[in-house]
């Protein structure tokens, strides 16, 4: 025995001849559908085989397969059967608490990663639904996935235009003026309260704006950036923000300026306003606007109108 | 008439099956192995010898069987999966994040899918994985690493379902304190937190690990289910009325007569969610529980004495 395993020679009485047999005729079924000459002739040609074939034989190793727990399929082609295993006992399998763990980490995933590393995790989900075919899996992944309401190769084209800024012109079915062309140089994917967007410049305000990609109905053209596109116009706000001694978590367009023990001074760029302003008002009593003084006015006068709400109470 | 077919089969190919079987779960026990090959017409030495030739068989075929402590490991078997390097990388972040929310128990149960996936990676998916175990930029767990007593402390208050009194700093490093039913442990931006329900004032807290100062189990199990937690009603105006996409944990009253959106949250913490509705600036207005009003207001009034 040490001996075969040393020359890697083959002698049929030290190996289990038809257990090899079966290896092969399972690989090769696993593989995509074969006739019953597809295997003949590989037998036949295999350099440990190199024996005949019949349909007889080739059939008690299929019963055999199915004995094991394997579903064989079969279809014709031009007149000719062709068989396939469909389904093997080796398949990958999941408990129901281990079910559970997948979607609970999918979850908390995507709470905490960036959009296009979502939709890699989204991607490996639907793949692993492939592979387990297990219904309540499918069913639980579909329930949870982010990208369920996703036009796929909308969000596969929008990746690669980011990457590379591209403009494009999609047809965008907006809430209030229905389908129209929007122009867009693209920035990013975001993930951002359930919802996918694209960050990108509109052309038509020249401003950063979000757009929802469930709302893109189709990518109409991809072009290199118009170097003849004016850019847009940044404002930049400096902020006063209560740390409590905690790290400041800073999005893309912010800057820490200055770090002390409760606090943070912190500058935000963006040639949108609305944005800055969401970013500045979710802070609440923890954020001071230093400057410029007329966003300051102007975010003063916003919380004075806020408050005014409750006067009437 | 149907030919009838032969319904014979071979006993190896059967017994290869149920090698291949063990083997699969990525840890085969010696006696089990040897099991297949046993029954009463075969002698403990020829079971032996049988499954010397069943494991050539599989060593000509190609796949790489090591024995190590009585347990058979398989390398290279037949049917495998193919993942590309993003899709591992995706695999990297969920054995991280597993290693963080999983309870002890799950997580071990957990592993072992992760290993069943594993021994099916094909030769080019396991020489990718091979590079990528180095990389760590996918261990996201650095947010965390400081945390890993209080997650696991605080998994076990779970587990106990006893009342918890926690003592934490909210905004302004002001002391709380919150008592009730811890929930579940919650990681959101990168941050992990505390979900607990306290019945006296029906309200969920979201407590950041990081601001927990102290915490008092009380002996007292928490039998009392989590139900009618404080409803905060809120009305939204403008195009924010139109374009609003509802939370989960909310639902729509409708559309008031000034054209307003009627929301109802019902299971937020309470926090979290003025924060959020100050977001959306003039667009909106809390209408009920006259408690929560008071609090928005009372958060307005500390932003606008910011400028004073």
């Amino acid at each position: 025995m040490k001996e075969f395993l040393k020359n890697d020679t083959i002698s049929y009485n030290l190996m289990s001849f038809t257990g090899y047999k079966t290896l092969i005729l399972f690989s090769l079924m696993t593989e995509g559908p074969k006739s019953y000459f597809d295997v003949k002739e590989y037998f036949e040609n295999q350099p440990y085989v190199r024996e005949k074939f019949s349909m007889d034989t080739m059939r008690v190793y299929m019963n055999s397969f199915k004995r094991a727990g394997c579903q064989i399929k079969r279809k014709r082609e031009d007149g000719v059967s062709k068989y396939w295993i469909a389904d093997n006992p080796f398949k990958l399998k999941l408990t129901q608490e281990q079910k559970k763990s997948v979607i609970k980490i999918y979850k908390t995933l995507v709470k905490n990663l960036s959009a296009e590393e979502i939709i890699e995790l989204d991607r490996l989900l639907l793949k692993l639904t492939n592979y387990i075919a297990d219904e309540e899996f499918v069913g639980e992944y579909q329930r949870a996935s982010v990208l369920k309401k996703e036009n796929l190769q909308i969000v596969d084209q929008l990746l690669d235009c980011c990457r590379g800024h591209k403009q494009i012109k999609v047809a965008y079915n907006s809430p209030y003026s229905g389908v129209k062309d929007i122009e867009m140089v693209t920035k990013r994917l975001v993930y951002n309260n359930n919802k996918l967007y694209v960050k990108a410049s509109g052309l038509e305000y020249n401003q950063d704006t979000d757009f929802l990609v469930s709302r893109i109905v189709e990518i109409k053209e991809v072009k290199d950036q118009d170097e003849n596109i004016e850019s847009c116009k940044e404002v930049t706000v400096v902020y006063r923000l209560q740390t409590d001694g905690h790290v400041p978590e800073l999005i893309q367009s912010e800057k820490l300026l200055e770090a002390g023990k409760d606090y943070a001074v912190i500058s935000i760029t963006g040639n949108n306003i609305f944005y800055i302003n969401q970013r500045l008002l979710e802070h609440g009593a923890a954020c001071t606007v230093m400057e410029p003084e007329e966003f300051k006015k102007t975010f003063i006068e916003q919380l004075k109108e806020m408050r005014e709400e409750y006067d009437n109470d | 008439m149907t030919k009838e077919l032969s319904t014979k089969y071979n006993d190896s190919g059967i017994k290869m099956f149920q090698l291949l079987s063990l083997l699969y779960q990525g840890e085969a026990d010696f006696k089990d192995v040897l099991h297949i090959f046993m029954d009463e017409k075969v002698s403990p030495n020829n079971a032996n010898v049988n499954l010397c030739k069943y494991l050539n068989s599989l060593k000509v075929f190609g796949i790489r069987v090591e024995k190590n402590k009585d347990k058979y490991h398989a390398y290279n078997l037949p049917y495998t999966y193919n993942f590309t390097k993003e899709e591992l990388e995706s695999i990297q972040k969920i054995k991280n994040c597993s290693k963080l929310i999983l309870s002890d128990k799950a997580k071990k149960r957990f592993d072992k899918f992760i290993n069943a996936l594993e021994i099916r990676y094909d030769s080019e998916t396991q020489q990718i994985a091979t590079e990528l175990d180095s990389d760590e930029d996918l261990d996201f767990s650095f947010y965390f690493k400081n945390l890993k007593e209080k997650f696991d402390e605080f998994e076990q208050y779970i587990e106990d379902n006893q009342i918890l009194e926690v003592t934490y700093t909210g905004e302004g490093n002001e002391e709380k304190k919150v008592t009730g039913k811890p929930l579940d442990l919650i990681f959101e931006k990168r941050k992990a937190l505390i979900k607990i329900y306290n019945h006296r004032d029906s309200k969920l807290y979201d407590i950041p690990l990081e601001n927990i100062r102290s915490v008092f189990q009380s002996p007292q199990k928490s039998g009392m289910p989590v139900a009618n937690t404080t409803s905060v009603v809120f009305k939204l105006r403008g195009r924010l009325a139109q374009n609003y996409k509802l939370r989960p944990h909310e639902y729509s009253k409708g559309i008031d007569s000034s054209g307003n959106l009627i929301v109802v949250n019902t299971n937020e913490d309470i926090n979290s969610l003025l924060h959020r509705l100050m977001r959306y600036g003039t667009n909106c207005a809390v209408c009920t529980p006259v408690a929560i009003k008071e609090q928005m207001k009372e958060l307005l009034d500390k932003t606008i004495a910011n400028y004073s």
